[in-house]
């Protein structure tokens, strides 16, 4: 206590303040960028607004430097806004990991999901933070993943932490966030107490267009998404920061960035009392410990070894001190390396096998529907790293997380599911905040719903709707039905209607059938969004004449 | 804290907490069901809507006044006048709901949707005749937050007081509405709950009915699957039109939609027409207005049907129109 000289010096307690705030800050900003694609409508905007995004909501994905070499390995070019993660790789070769437990919202999530054990001993927790071999693994990983994006795929989204956390959010925990919720607000409404049923009610309009994601449909692909993400945060249960220690490619790249930070973690051997305090709250499994080697590359500074360290035994200081011993990473053997460069070499030629990628002639899959604005396949799985953003911003859920749709390697990519949603003719929200440039930025007069609205040359297309006669109502059943017609955005119609008069069962009944004008057909899946034929529409959307694609063409002209 | 229960304890316990859980629930599920078995009363009654009011100078069915002018908001102001004025229809203290047609993710330019200038009009001249409250609702095909955004109608209704809802899934009841072909579906039961109802409709082409007006844009209170309706749209017009009769319609025709309705999308498919259509009788409404996408009121079934049910006149001869500008 106060008035006694042992006891950790204020500095570095309140450094380890500054690191609670900064995760606090960094992560409130995190969530108001995901809340933040939920209000742009309303009130204070003007007719025809044309909705651009006015935030960075893509910031903390701008600000990913594995983003950025994946796609340069690739493409060998850079987008722009992703140039600030050159800051974070940048401040890595002074500070190590220090984003990790600083800035990271998957670092500050498995941080909050490593704490409260009060059950453990002592011995326990010092136990579950020392060096652990398996920490090669993500060097490893990050190998592997390097190889196949040189390779052409940016497959390294599924392990990065700022996809999985942004899409964690976004397509798992807001969506159950809005199921529930409706389950509570449909219970109120069903209650028939009017007083309630108000609550409720104002309950729902501020959720709305703050938290809840519309829709909030969990698609097969989504589900895998969301096991994966409770796995993640659940295994911090089992060993703290699980992930971030073991798993982590990012982690991995700016740990291998800071081998010559300028900071160093200095150890007095003479003053140290051997309490293991400093290992106990070791977030990083860094070795702290006096008389143990300091492992540069896992230590994410934390701050805690310096603030708890009852001994003054501990500081961070300059490079050059004369008691600093560091490991510069772990021992990784020659054929650990050699296997994971195979892996990375064989991985995407194997995955692809089948798919339309494939080296081997693949075709276009029909439920592979990419955004308006994707680029051609290829050069799509060398950018997209499965964030999650556009199915987030997509006002009508109509993007959803790909199972097998673009083959193995899409996984988690974002394909359009008419059936759930279908693309809004003058939307572009979800090409504004792509981060890797795999959906390019377009303009709403590229697509049907212009002003002028005729079609042209240019019009982005993501595929073709293809009428399937025995399940319409018109032409299967002599039963009147225009909707596709009435909801086709286009202009002129895509769909067109044909007048017949027909027999059924010897009564001559006069009817509109629809007919598809694969000129104008834009591929939006308005139709088969709305079609009466519930279950599987009588009209759908496949990927074939969508206009990125050579390979895919459907008409000659 | 300490876990060292015995058996019998942790049987006690258990029977305990299982009794209370079981009981809490039972609890909220007679709650829930209590509220649910209200409409089911009533399965038999026919919930129908009529906001008519008998006005003070009843000019009767068929009486429609048309307006002309190149100021959406002005020439509206002008119709109701002509019409008798808004405190004819609304009373100190009602809750007005104004239905536009706010269908499309569309600008007002492409006349898909109301134009925002003749609801923000209603909105102060319902405020004017001392409403209470002014709430603006449709239950939009495309995104509602977009449509009501991109149409304008959010900014300007709210600018003018008026409180907009969204349709939401909690938001829908259940009504009987005994059509001939329409029974039970589901409503956007803010739509019809308040004292009086402005429908205003925006005349439009529509691929099936020919012409999409006043009736037709009853479907916007509708929820559940209404993309059936179509098979027997003629019926489910009229059976709308029953369900709700509204205290007012005013026709938006300022600028209408020619070609590839209902949503149009192209300029070229629109045509200013620069006119405002009121009148307490929604099919005379109807009647006037589709000649002005060139659309005979005789190739209207759904009109016919209407007259046939007494909801108003559907010959154009039989129509008083005074003319305003």
């Amino acid at each position: 206590m106060s008035g006694l000289k042992a006891g950790p010096a204020k500095k570095w307690m309140r450094l380890r303040l500054g690191r609670r705030i900064s995760q606090v800050v960094f992560f409130g900003l995190f969530l108001s960028l995901i809340f933040a694609t939920e209000s742009l409508t309303g009130a204070s905007f003007d007719a025809g607004n044309s909705q651009d995004v006015p935030w960075p909501v893509e910031a903390f994905l701008d600000l990913d430097p594995l983003a950025m070499i994946t796609v340069w390995l690739g493409t060998f070019s850079v987008p722009q806004t992703l140039l600030w993660s050159l800051i974070i790789l940048g401040s890595a070769v002074f500070f190590g990991r220090a984003f990790c437990s600083w800035i990271c919202p998957m670092g500050t999530l498995n941080h909050a999901f490593s704490e409260f054990r009060p059950g453990l001993s002592k011995k326990t927790k010092r136990r579950r933070n020392e060096v652990s071999p398996a920490r090669k693994i993500k060097y490893l990983l990050l190998l592997t993943m390097l190889i196949s994006a040189l390779f052409g795929s940016a497959i390294v989204g599924i392990f990065d932490p700022i996809s999985i956390v942004t899409r964690g959010i976004a397509l798992t925990v807001l969506p159950i966030a809005d199921y529930l919720l409706s389950g509570v607000i449909g219970a109120a409404s069903d209650s028939g107490v009017i007083a309630v049923q108000h609550l409720s009610d104002h309950l729902y309009e501020s959720a709305h267009g703050f938290v809840v994601h519309q829709g909030g449909l969990i698609t097969v692909g989504g589900v895998f998404l969301s096991l994966f993400f409770f796995t993640v945060l659940i295994a911090n249960r089992f060993v703290p920061r699980l992930w971030c220690r073991y798993a982590c490619p990012l982690g991995a790249l700016l740990g291998i960035s800071g081998r010559f930070g300028i900071l160093t973690l200095r150890k007095d051997s003479q003053k140290c009392t051997h309490c293991g305090k400093c290992e106990q709250y070791c977030s990083g499994a860094a070795s702290p410990v006096p008389e143990t080697k300091w492992e540069r590359s896992e230590c994410d500074m934390c701050m805690n070894c310096v603030s708890v360290c009852q001994d003054n035994a501990l500081s961070f200081g300059l490079v050059g001190w004369k008691d600093s011993s560091a490991n510069d990473g772990p021992d990784i053997k020659k054929r650990q390396l050699i296997g994971s460069a195979v892996t990375g070499v064989l991985l995407i030629p194997v995955i692809r096998s089948g798919s339309a990628t494939s080296p081997m002639g693949g075709r276009p899959d029909p439920a592979c529907i990419r955004p308006p604005g994707a680029v051609e396949e290829t050069e799509f799985l060398k950018r997209c790293i499965r964030c999650g953003q556009c199915m987030k911003i997509c006002p009508n859920n109509a993007l959803h997380p790909a199972v097998d749709e673009a083959g193995l390697e899409g996984l988690w990519t974002p394909v359009l599911v008419p059936k759930l949603g279908y693309c809004e003719p003058t939307c572009t929200l979800c090409t504004q905040v792509c981060p890797t440039a795999a959906i390019r930025r377009i303009d709403e007069k590229q697509k049907s719903g212009s002003p002028t609205g005729t079609h042209r040359e240019n019009t982005i297309r993501l595929g073709t709707a293809f009428i399937n006669r025995g399940r319409c109502l018109p032409w299967a059943m002599g039963t009147p039905c225009t909707v596709c017609e009435e909801f086709c955005p286009a202009s002129p119609k895509a769909i067109r209607l044909e007048e017949v008069t027909v027999n059924v069962y010897g009564k001559a009944v006069t009817l509109l059938r629809p007919y598809i004008d694969p000129a104008h057909c834009t591929g939006c899946g308005a139709c088969e969004h709305v079609c009466p034929v519930h279950d599987r529409a009588a009209v759908i959307i496949t990927s074939a004449g969508e206009s990125r694609s050579e390979k895919n063409k459907l008409l000659l002209q | 804290m300490s876990t060292d229960w015995d058996r019998r304890q942790f049987i006690k316990r258990a029977v305990i907490g299982c009794a209370g859980i079981s009981t809490v629930s039972s609890a909220a599920v007679i709650a829930r069901d209590a509220g649910r078995d209200a409409p089911q009363k009533n399965k038999q009654v026919r919930q129908i809507r009529n906001f008519q009011v008998p006005a003070k100078k009843d000019k009767g069915a068929g009486y429609v006044v048309v307006s002309k002018g190149n100021k959406p908001d002005l020439t509206t102001r002008r119709a109701i006048d002509a019409l008798g004025g808004m405190s004819q229809f609304i009373s100190p203290g009602d809750e007005v709901v104004i239905k536009p047609n706010v269908g499309w993710d569309r600008t007002p330019a492409q006349a898909a949707n109301t134009n925002p200038l003749v609801v923000q009009a209603l909105v102060q001249m319902c405020f004017e005749a001392k409403a209470g409250k002014v709430v603006v609702t449709d239950n939009t095909c495309n995104d509602a937050s977009r449509c009501f955004t991109r149409s304008g109608i959010w900014k300007m209704a709210e600018a003018a007081g008026a409180e907009i809802i969204l349709p939401a899934s909690h938001r829908f009841r259940d009504f009987e509405l005994g059509g001939v072909v329409l029974g039970t579906m589901p409503v956007l039961s803010p739509a019809v709950s308040g004292d009086k109802f402005i429908n205003v409709p925006i005349a439009k082409h529509h691929g099936l009915s020919r012409f999409t007006g006043a009736m037709k844009n009853l479907y916007g209170v509708l929820g559940g699957r209404r993309n059936r309706l179509h098979q027997k749209i003629d019926d489910s017009i009229a059976d709308l039109a029953e369900f709700i009769r509204p205290t007012l319609t005013v026709m938006d025709a300022t600028r209408v939609l020619l070609h590839n309705g209902p949503q149009g999308g192209n300029l070229q498919d629109t045509k200013a027409v620069g006119e405002i259509i009121v009148s307490t009788d929604q099919v005379a409404v109807d009647t006037y207005s589709c000649g002005l996408i060139g659309v005979n009121p005789d190739d209207l079934p759904y009109l016919k049907l209407a007259q046939a049910r007494g909801l108003g006149i559907a010959d154009l001869k039989k129509l008083t129109i005074k003319r305003v500008s």
